[in-house]
């Protein structure tokens, strides 16, 4: 039995006596589990969004067969539906349809009524509701102009189209398809929950006939018959389709949906979780120091009959408590950082990937009690150490008097050996189902490593620290030497924190280089047209691309088609650029990272593939691939790689002779212009605007303002790993004061005996500070030096792994060496100010406490 | 006269173009049409609206009589004209089963509709042949054939023709209101001998009967003041044939009456104006599901004769106002003359839920 005397010794007393540190290291904790469940709760919310819009999208359907490029051929829609098994084959014909007036897409779903009925009973319901009330408001349809084929045809939008686009019944949702403008009357609004995306839906008849994709599907949804097997049917279906057709089930497709932005979720997370790491090492030094300090009490429980098993419990029991606080705090900040996050980046955290996507939040208690458990679990772990130790502190040697030294260190070089081949091993894995969780476990082994390897680093540098005959210099040295894992902890916690900032800033320093000067490289002409993207419904006629390119003051252009190419079936379909080309000199216009030596095979067309399709799809410059182009198999020859940002599925660039010779389709969808001597960018730019046909939704650039626009793209991309970043350094920081601060507190009686000695305060401050910036420089250099290789595994390991995307190493040397700086002074900084403080008192009672 | 499914379809069009304005021209319904076979029996997609209907009584092993009903519809949407897709819905198709089991006490049914296209749904012209993925009105040699399966009802049926088609209104044209303008096209072949198997709840059994067809097709069949209207057919046991329905007006008014009864043998049948046909309800029953009262026991009046029609079971109502919105009663019917047993036939009650709308 544990007398409540002894909980206020041994708990409650500690905690009130430095309330401060009790409250770091609660908000340590705190930080640690809100970041790590807010990242958590928003990854979470898109997930369930996407897995709820496919849901709706693909309704009750068993499997799905999808593919091609960009669909496949309505005849295989018969033959699929007089598969034995299959009760229902719902055709949808699915198109990015171009908004006149707005940026983003609307997914357009063209469907069969009596087909996706069956499969979606919602969109019935309001299919129904739709129908009925027009029969009498069809007045409305008269105003419009009768020269527009297409007015009679209406369109349902999604609840969250009608809002953002704000139409309802009656309404007319004006389309652009090539440069024409195709008018759809709004004919109802779905119930939100029939359809999640900004999307709208028409019947499949007026979706191939508006959007010109006459003999085309996007997918057939099946529903099979009662008792009949789904991998049966699955394999009679294999038999029939062609190789860029495949049959899935609606999950697979959601993943689909997924993988695109799941790296990036699964960096977040992890960053995520470094914070809540940093936070147990901030328990674990504060608690070791405390454990250090506290030796006497200890020993005189132990003198008093407390065995050692109820004290170990006792110093645990002080854990639990600031990790069950710092876990309700970090619960509850962590939904209100969801909140904000959801309503102000959008369920992707501003990264782009999720358009449109609205979730709402709602948190599940089991989540809420894994974070609980994790945040106290990481500070019983932190403090588990501390505490086996100070309960194996023999109790006679630690009653006597003398200072709470523990000067002797202990060397570990096999522990350090080891970790260190083990991060090695596992740096070179590859990737765990696409993620590059061998990387990141690489960096913790690494990271503890490099804390179990300190002590010895510490007694190394202080054996050989430069000789300074000044006195407090000099005590300063022996102070630390002699106190070494002290001096230990309070590094390793500046190591921690700041050699994982130095590297995230290292990444993306190194990335956003990169991409500068990518974008530099790939807009080489003055100005840039574009209508519509890959996949949409709208682009340029050839004749109105060269009527552009007669403008005076142009001195030549160039044209760009963008299409789809399905390499696998298994994979998203890639992006085809189809564009200028001079083969002997490809990286006139692409970054190339690699080239083929071989000759191109004959009858191969020569095409150029991204970084991330070499990846994917596992193919090296000088290999052949094969894909279907417009109906036709095109055997191509993979003259090259180059570096690309822009399309994360992977990129195939082609000829645009050879794109239309394939092909026959001439349209383009930008246009690259140079400009001639003197000719004023401004008037060109209008005169082009001119020839376009009225209402047209086009962008106009200028490689300045396109520079501009990605780069600010990407900052939106990693302001949220900024924000995780500062976390981290602040939770380094608390660690650096707590470590600094109690050990500088312990010594009154050594700063009473040096006052005696005649040492000024003065000389007492400065001796601290040099103690101070001793430690922090320690800590700042070995930390620059742990962050230089984790940024090494960030680029070529983690990044590459998850994105696909090849970078030049570049440091901010600014950025670091003023941080560095800043770290090392607020190290001195802390202990002058703690110094201080402790001189504050009566020092020569604190000399005769000792007594 | 089978105007309730036409209901269906129209409305399932609506249900896909979502509204589109039609501004087809249909042909117009004109006495002085020759209908000749088999080329009639074909689809005539320029029309708005057809229908092919097959109802009758069936008897197994057991001697215990039950009721079916399988009709296909096929409506003109009127848009997509010039539309170049394989998926243009120019045409709707529906098709409805249904069986009457005095055990089961109420109706199964099933419904199917589809756009026409691809083979997997197409009316064919020039010869019977309309067909839902596998339920199928077609004719086979001299014969129809009736197919149609679901989960808990298969129907396989072979109706061999035992009379001549029975032309009804005025040599085919069929006025159904004052206004010579509502009309249709309409033939009926009764006393179709039944033979097949049907599965019900997985019961399999071989069956025989007698079942009378109907086909009909016109543009505007309904006069504006009628809110609903009734009908039967009748295979008389003699051999001969009776089809008589009314159209109601409001405050159940007889609006429009007409009857064609072929005697037994006879080649001809004799046609009566509204005044000499009379309907006069007996007995209601009110469904429990819907609320809605039907007269399900009629005395009706053909020229001198007097029948009463009684169900063979009370309970033939549809209810489908979960998905098109229609409810209405229509089911197997005895026929007496005084206490004696003439005839068997369908008998279709509609407009007393709610005035239908076409």
């Amino acid at each position: 039995m544990i007398a409540p005397l002894l909980i206020e010794a041994a708990i409650t007393g500690p905690m009130r006596r430095s309330p401060g540190r009790t409250l770091l290291a609660v908000l340590a904790i705190a930080l640690g589990v809100a970041l790590g469940l807010a990242i958590y709760l928003i990854n979470r919310s898109a997930a369930d969004e996407i897995s709820l819009a496919a849901r709706s999208l693909y309704g009750l359907a068993d499997l799905v067969v999808e593919g091609g490029a960009d669909g496949f051929d309505e005849n295989l829609y018969p033959r699929i539906a007089r598969v034995p098994g299959v009760a229902v084959a719902s055709p949808v014909v699915e198109v990015e349809a171009r908004i006149v007036g707005r940026r983003g897409p609307l997914t357009l779903l063209g469907m069969d009524g009596f087909k996706s009925k069956l499969l979606q009973p919602a969109f019935a319901a309001a299919m129904v509701g739709g129908g009925t009330e027009d029969e009498r408001s069809g007045s409305t349809s008269e105003e419009a102009e009768p020269e527009n084929q297409f007015n009679d045809r209406s369109i349902l939008l999604s609840a969250s189209a009608a809002r953002e686009l704000q139409l309802g019944r009656g309404d007319v949702v004006e389309f652009q398809v090539g440069v024409k403008r195709e008018r759809l009357r709004v004919s109802g609004v779905l119930p939100p929950a029939a359809l999640q995306d900004f999307a709208g839906v028409v019947d499949i008849a007026t979706a191939q006939w508006v959007f010109e994709r006459l003999g085309k599907l996007s997918r057939i949804n099946l529903r099979l018959a009662t008792g009949s097997s789904p991998e049966r049917v699955k394999a009679a279906l294999a038999n029939m389709l062609p190789s860029t057709v495949r049959v899935t089930t609606p999950g697979e497709a959601t993943d689909d949906a997924l993988r695109l932005s799941r790296a990036y979720r699964s960096n977040l997370t992890a960053l995520a979780l470094v914070a809540l790491f940093t936070g147990g090492f901030f328990v674990y030094s504060t608690q070791s120091l405390a454990a250090l300090r506290r030796r006497r009490e200890f020993a005189v429980m132990h003198a008093i009959g407390v065995t050692r098993t109820e004290q170990l419990m006792l110093m645990l029991s002080g854990s639990v408590i600031v990790g069950v606080l710092g876990a309700a705090i970090g619960i509850v900040l962590g939904v209100m950082i969801a909140r904000v996050g959801l309503s102000a980046l959008g369920a992707d955290l501003g990264a782009g990937y999720f358009r449109g996507l609205a979730p709402g939040l709602n948190v599940h208690m089991v989540e809420v009690a894994v974070f609980s458990l994790l945040g106290i679990g990481v500070a019983i772990a932190g403090a588990l150490r501390p505490a086996l130790d100070a309960a194996r502190v023999p109790t006679a040697s630690a009653l006597k008097a003398g200072d709470i030294t523990s000067g002797e260190v202990r060397a570990h070089g096999w522990t350090v050996l080891t970790l260190g081949v083990l991060a090695a091993i596992t740096v070179s894995l590859p990737p765990i189902a696409g993620l590059p969780l061998p990387g990141f476990v690489a960096i913790a082994l690494f990271l503890i490593g490099c804390v179990v390897a300190m002590p010895s680093v510490v007694r190394f540098v202080l054996r050989h620290a430069p000789r300074w005959p000044r006195i407090p210099y000099e005590i300063a040295i022996a102070q630390i030497a002699g106190t070494a894992r002290y001096a230990t902890l309070s590094v390793s916690s500046i190591i921690v924190s700041f050699s994982l900032m130095a590297s995230m800033a290292i990444m993306v320093t190194s990335f956003r280089d990169s991409l500068d000067q990518w974008t530099q490289k790939v807009l080489p002409a003055d100005l840039y047209v574009r209508v519509g993207y890959v996949g949409q419904s709208s682009y340029l006629d050839e004749w109105l691309a060269r009527s552009m390119a007669a403008v005076p003051g142009v001195e030549h252009a160039e044209y760009s088609r963008l299409a789809r190419v399905q390499l696998s079936a298994d994979r998203p379909a890639l992006a085809l650029i189809a564009r200028s080309m001079n083969r002997d000199h490809p990286d006139q216009t692409l970054w190339m990272m690699s080239s083929a030596s071989n000759d191109i095979p004959a009858g191969a067309v020569p095409v150029w593939i991204s970084e991330a399709a070499s990846d994917l799809f596992a193919i090296e410059a000088g290999e052949e691939i094969r894909f279907e182009l417009a109906g036709k198999q095109v055997v191509a020859s993979v003259r090259g790689v180059w570096r690309d940002y822009e399309h994360q599925n992977g990129a195939i660039v082609m000829a645009r002779d050879e794109y239309v010779a394939l092909t026959g389709d001439h349209a383009v969808n930008t246009v690259w212009f140079w400009l001639a001597e003197g000719a004023d960018l401004a008037k060109v730019g209008n005169a082009i605007r001119d020839l376009l046909p009225p209402g047209v939704d086009y962008d106009m650039r200028t490689p300045g303002e396109l520079r501009e626009l990605s780069l600010a793209a990407f900052d939106r991309t990693f302001a949220i790993t900024y924000l995780l970043e500062l976390v981290a350094v602040t939770i380094g920081l608390f660690g650096i004061a707590a470590g600094i601060s109690a050990q500088v507190l312990a010594r009154r009686s050594e700063f009473g005996a040096l006052r005696h000695l005649g040492f000024t305060r003065g000389q007492v401050a400065t001796m601290l500070a040099i103690e101070g910036s001793v430690l922090g420089a320690l800590g700042v250099i070995v930390g620059l030096i742990a962050g230089t290789v984790i940024s090494l595994i960030l680029i070529y390991v983690v990044n590459r792994q998850s994105f696909h995307w090849s970078m030049d190493l570049s440091a901010p040397v600014g950025l670091l060496s003023g941080l560095s700086v800043a770290l090392i002074a607020a190290a001195a900084l802390i202990a002058v100010v703690s110094g201080r403080q402790a001189m504050g008192g009566d020092v020569v009672r604190a000399v005769r406490e000792d007594w | 006269m089978r105007l309730t499914r036409a209901l269906y379809s129209f409305a399932v069009a609506m249900l896909v173009t979502l509204g589109a304005r039609a501004d087809a021209v249909y042909p117009a319904v004109v006495p002085g049409y020759e209908i000749q076979f088999p080329r009639d029996e074909g689809s005539h997609p320029q029309f708005k609206t057809e229908w092919w209907y097959v109802t009758g009584w069936l008897e197994g092993a057991s001697n215990q009589p039950i009721g079916f009903q399988l009709t296909f519809f096929r409506s003109r949407t009127g848009i997509d004209d010039d539309n170049p897709s394989r998926f243009a819905l120019r045409q709707v198709l529906f098709a409805h089963l249904a069986v009457s089991d005095p055990k089961r006490g109420a109706l199964l049914h099933h419904e199917k509709s589809a756009r026409p296209g691809f083979g997997l749904a197409e009316a064919a012209e020039g010869s019977l042949d309309v067909h839902i993925d596998d339920w199928r009105l077609r004719r086979d040699g001299d014969a129809y054939l009736a197919v149609a399966r679901t989960d808990d009802l298969q129907l396989d049926l072979r109706l061999e023709p035992r009379a001549a088609p029975l032309l009804q209104g005025d040599e085919g044209f069929s006025q159904k209101g004052p206004n010579p303008s509502s009309a249709s096209y309409y033939y009926s072949l009764p006393q179709l001998a039944v033979t097949g198997r049907v599965s019900l709840d997985g019961k399999e059994q071989s069956v025989r009967g007698v079942a009378w067809f109907d086909h009909e097709w016109s543009g505007a069949i309904v006069d504006e003041r009628a809110e609903g209207w009734d009908w039967v057919g009748l295979n008389l046991d003699d051999g001969g044939a009776l089809m008589m329905f009314q159209m109601r007006g409001p405050e159940e008014s007889e609006l429009w009456a007409a009857a064609k009864w072929r005697a037994a043998g006879a080649s001809e049948g004799v046609p009566y104006k509204p005044e000499a046909v009379q309907w006069k309800p007996v007995r209601y029953w009110r469904s429990s599901r819907t609320g809605v009262r039907y007269p399900v026991e009629w005395q009706v009046t053909v020229g001198d004769r007097v029948i009463t029609l009684k169900p063979l079971m009370d309970d033939q109502e549809n209810d489908a106002s979960g998905s098109t919105g229609t409810i209405y009663w229509e089911g197997a019917v005895r026929a007496f003359e005084g206490d004696k047993p003439i005839g068997r036939g369908y008998l279709e009650l509609t407009g007393y839920a709610k005035k239908i709308r076409l």
